[in-house]
């Protein structure tokens, strides 16, 4: 069950996205004060489905395989 | 269900697990930090030191003498020069950074920094309040307000990075004894402090402003924690709305750089101690890397001007001792009690799914872990939100 929950998670979903650098471009003052790369973002990344920051482990019925 | 058409295609990266040891930022500020205190034990146990590349511009009253040093010192600039740049490029290459980027900006970066640190040796600069901190961040703002710099020069501009890396080294130079003396008292202070003002931003934001529960989250851990950072990290557990984080980021940095030029400033004109005004920016600033500009430009005041008492020192560990450690620890347990009251309560209430029992037993631990918070320091507190 564990299994199937997280392949079905944020991190294998089209609308997901977690790429520092991408992060950093969306939130455009991070990089003055802060950073994409840190590790206080963990691998949180932006669901461009819901326009939600959320943990890569989340799942919901938007979720959409990625290739 | 309809789908929504998305510009770009996900790039979700899964867990990184052990991986984060050489992809994150701050594991690389640790192997740097340890590294270089590592370096420099083994020179010291050796008989010599690292010292002579510690170079930075001494105190001058004419150019004459000003240029007469950095010609003198001419060798200690390059191989000061030449170890940040292998340092910070062997890591920014693994990280993920162009180095054809990289390398000429953290160049722009590093003149810059000599030029500022010259700027801040002139035997004057400290009636005219010319601090190295200051002059950075206002010749920083003019040159992005005015100029359009290339889009590449961005990837040298890794200002936590080069903080981070400054923050290990600076607990390094951080004495133990200091933290025994006075770790308990500032501990106790940064937690009223960071307790208070999250409740406070977060209750007056829900309750009088009617925002988002979400958004004020974002905004109470960015004025009681560490900033941006915070703000950050908080986003991310109580899965925000995009513009969130970046709205909070936003209160953040406006107010941090405010805070740089106001604190110090009110600081001199008061007369304050350096360890106390250390330990006031600790208190008061949102980012680190702020909060550390404003304690540095105070101590270089107190270092050089006869009427502030205290030294460079002094300014920079209060500031260590209130922000770093103790308001900055809180990141974690916030991130944690909201994120679990946020998936069991807020969820629950927006979509009408009663979480299973082992989900309601974790809220009831969160809220007695925040109630507990909140209780040692005011037990008349009543945290209304979490008891429906």
């Amino acid at each position: 069950m564990q299994e199937i929950i997280k392949s079905r998670s944020c991190f294998n979903c089209i609308y997901f996205n977690n790429d520092p650098e991408y992060i950093e471009q969306t939130f455009m003052g991070l990089k003055v004060m802060g950073s994409g790369y840190s590790s206080v973002r963990s691998d949180d990344g932006i669901c461009q489905l819901d326009d939600r920051y959320l943990s890569g482990y989340n799942v919901c019925d938007g979720f959409r395989q990625k290739d | 269900m309809e789908e929504k058409k998305v510009s770009v295609e996900g790039t979700g990266s899964s867990g990184m697990g052990w991986k984060e040891l050489w992809l994150k930022e701050d594991w690389w500020a640790v192997w740097l930090g340890l590294g270089i205190v590592v370096v420099a034990y083994i020179f010291f146990a050796s008989g010599s030191t690292i010292k002579p590349i510690a170079i930075k511009p001494a105190k001058w009253h004419t150019f004459a003498q000003l240029w007469s040093h950095f010609i003198g010192h001419i060798g200690a600039y390059i191989a000061n020069f030449v170890i940040w740049l292998v340092i910070f490029s062997v890591s920014t290459a693994i990280l993920g950074f162009k180095q054809s980027e990289f390398i000429p900006s953290f160049i722009f970066v590093y003149i810059f920094s000599v030029l500022i640190f010259m700027v801040g040796a002139w035997d004057k600069a400290h009636h005219y309040n010319l601090e190295p901190p200051l002059v950075a961040l206002a010749l920083g703002m003019l040159i992005s307000n005015i100029f359009r710099l290339p889009k590449w020069m961005d990837t040298g501009f890794r200002v936590e990075y080069y903080i981070k890396t400054g923050i290990v080294l600076l607990g390094a130079t951080l004495p133990f004894t200091l933290i025994i003396w006075a770790g308990p008292i500032a501990f106790v202070q940064a937690t009223i402090v960071s307790l208070t003002t999250f409740l406070v931003i977060f209750f007056v934001a829900t309750k009088a402003l009617g925002l988002d529960k979400r958004l004020a989250s974002c905004l109470g851990a960015g004025g009681a924690v560490c900033g941006v950072s915070a703000a950050i990290a908080i986003g991310g557990a109580v899965k925000a709305k995009k513009e969130y984080p970046s709205i909070a980021i936003t209160m953040v940095i406006i107010w941090a750089i405010i805070m740089i030029f106001f604190l110090p400033l009110v600081s001199r004109a008061m007369g304050l101690h350096a360890g106390i005004v250390g330990a006031w920016v600790g208190t008061s600033e949102f980012a680190d890397a702020a909060g550390f500009a404003a304690a540095q430009a105070y101590g270089t005041m107190a270092q050089n001007l006869p009427n502030i008492p205290g030294t460079e020192d002094a300014a920079v560990w209060g500031f260590t001792l209130m922000k770093v450690i103790g308001r900055d620890i809180w990141i974690g347990i916030w991130a944690f009690v909201l994120a679990l009251i946020s998936t069991m309560k807020w969820e629950a209430e927006e979509s009408g799914v009663r979480p299973s029992k082992s989900c309601r037993d974790m809220v009831e631990i969160s809220k007695v872990c925040a109630w507990l918070l909140c209780c040692i320091h005011n037990n008349d507190t009543h945290i209304q939100w979490l008891h429906p």
